[in-house]
């Protein structure tokens, strides 16, 4: 693709095409059915961009096992998730069907507690809160330079943390997996591990990544993600108990 | 709007929105129903364009007098003519959806004539038809710089002849119209003194008529308005002839008192 070209392929294998437009542009066209061509689309009046994505397989099966690890840590953590998948997020006062299409989206905690029971009320409720309330966690499996200014825009929508996974498609072994605190007006600020599920690292993540990939049924998947979280919570006892408290790097200070 | 911007207003009050994008992605987006938000669409692989067009008032005003004007013309010079208005062209081998869609579209002459025969032939051979034949004539009334090498691109299709209308909101009386002769395969727009399809009308013939028309009220009005400037520029051709200089002459600098 040239310089000037529009069309990318993600490292997934996901074909992107990237739009520049200024916000009357962006809100003119907010009202085309974006999605019945592509999967994901994002609409940002204020980065000025038109992003439309036909995500890959390994794309989609990566998001579809965050959906799940997200779920099952929250679980063996004993805290409510409420998975969001992809909806659209838009800013208050930003014209209508433009937002951001993450990944993967979650309430943690309380958040997801709420939203639960905004969910009993109905759609007109549930469609309310989400309006109110960003998410909790949002997960990008698949970022290219079409994304450049796209953390700090979630930032500036009040997600509270961030997870960027970097793979390749030609090697799926090679996940990395990248955390950051996100809040309105400062710059993302790296996390050695999540505050939203407390203790889990980005090596963790990584992990469970692999080991959900290969297995067979529900079972697996949370006996794996069960096992993982409670060595991480093991660990952290272990540290707290030796010394130096839940601030300091725990992916250096790993128990064997 | 800023250098960057996107979004652009023409002379006559429409908002234009132009987006580059690459051919592929042309291609890709072709597929969504443009038209359900925008009633004017261009998306051109070629250049790398996707131009949307909210068109004013004044502008559709407009390209409905051309449509009667082109159409009232070729009755009173015995031409054939038939009126495609803003179909979406593309050329051979473009994407699916992709195309222009200029104000205006004729087939004028042995064309339209042709596009009768496959309109009695039946829908299937009608398409096929628009298919592989591109318009004689096309009138853009509003062109903005959104509209850069537009027509190269008409010529690029096939179209034969091109008339640019210069109109403003401010002063919609104030026009000014140029024709230009279109080729295939890189040939530059030339200039024409007179309608090569409409047998020596002038672009001043032509803002002459869109004024008499719009101030018409009836058909035959429109129609009177129309015939009376065709038949004055049969006749002061016809005397050009039996004075002297060629068809080729320039007849507007020789106008008829």
């Amino acid at each position: 693709m040239g310089d000037s070209g529009t069309t990318f392929a993600g490292p997934l294998g996901s074909t992107i095409h990237c739009l520049r437009a200024d916000p009357e542009t962006v809100a003119a066209v907010a009202g085309l059915d974006w999605n019945e061509r592509f999967r994901r689309v994002c609409l940002d009046p204020v980065r000025g961009v038109i992003t439309l994505m036909a995500p890959s397989r390994s794309h989609e099966n990566l998001t579809g096992i965050f959906d799940d690890l997200v779920d099952l840590a929250g679980e063996a953590l004993s805290r409510a998730v409420g998975k969001l998948r992809s909806p659209r997020l838009r800013g208050e006062g930003e014209p209508p069907d433009t937002g951001m299409e993450p990944d993967c989206a979650f309430y943690v905690g309380e958040t997801a507690a709420s939203y639960v029971t905004s969910l009993a009320e109905g759609d007109e409720a549930a469609d309310a809160f989400l309006e109110r309330n960003a998410p909790d966690l949002v997960i990008e499996v698949e970022i290219t330079h079409a994304d450049h200014g796209k953390i700090e825009r979630y930032a500036h929508l009040g997600v509270k943390e961030f997870w960027h996974l970097q793979g390749r498609r030609e090697d799926s072994a090679a996940l990395r997996t990248r955390f950051f605190a996100l809040a309105r007006g400062a710059p993302p600020r790296p996390l050695e591990a999540s505050e939203a599920l407390p203790g889990l690292t980005p090596d963790d993540v990584c992990e469970a990544v692999e080991s959900i990939r290969l297995s067979l049924g529900l079972r697996d998947r949370r006996e794996t993600v069960a096992r993982i979280v409670r060595r991480r919570q093991q660990a952290s006892f272990r540290l707290r108990e030796e010394g130096p408290g839940y601030g300091t790097s725990r992916t250096e200070r790993r128990a064997p | 709007m800023s250098e960057s911007g996107t979004t652009f207003v023409g002379p006559l009050g429409s908002t234009i929105h132009c987006l580059r994008a690459d051919a592929d992605t042309i291609a890709a987006v072709a597929g969504l129903d443009w038209n359900d938000r925008f009633r004017r669409v261009c998306l051109d692989p070629v250049r790398g364009v996707i131009t949307l067009m909210a068109p004013s008032p004044l502008h559709e005003d407009l390209a409905g007098i051309f449509d009667d004007i082109v159409d009232l013309a070729a009755d009173a010079f015995a031409t054939a003519v038939r009126k495609l208005r803003s179909a979406r062209w593309r050329g051979e081998g473009d994407p699916p959806g992709t195309g222009m869609e200029p104000d205006c579209a004729f087939y004028v002459g042995d064309t339209a004539l042709a596009f009768l025969d496959a309109i009695e032939e039946g829908p299937a051979a009608r398409n096929a038809f628009f298919e592989r034949n591109a318009p004689d004539l096309v009138v853009e009334v509003e062109i903005t710089h959104a509209d850069r090498g537009k027509i190269e691109r008409y010529g690029e299709l096939g179209i034969r002849e091109f008339w640019k209308l210069h109109a403003r909101r401010e002063k919609p009386a104030a026009l000014t119209a140029d024709f230009f002769a279109l080729g295939r395969g890189g040939a530059a727009p030339r200039r024409l003194d007179a309608s090569a399809l409409l047998p020596g009308l002038t672009p001043e013939d032509v803002c002459e008529a869109v004024a008499g028309v719009s101030r018409s009220s009836s058909n035959r009005e429109r129609r009177e308005a129309v015939a009376r400037i065709v038949r004055r520029r049969q006749q002061a051709s016809f005397r050009l002839r039996e004075e002297g200089p060629g068809y080729e002459a320039k007849p507007t600098g020789r106008r008829a008192p």
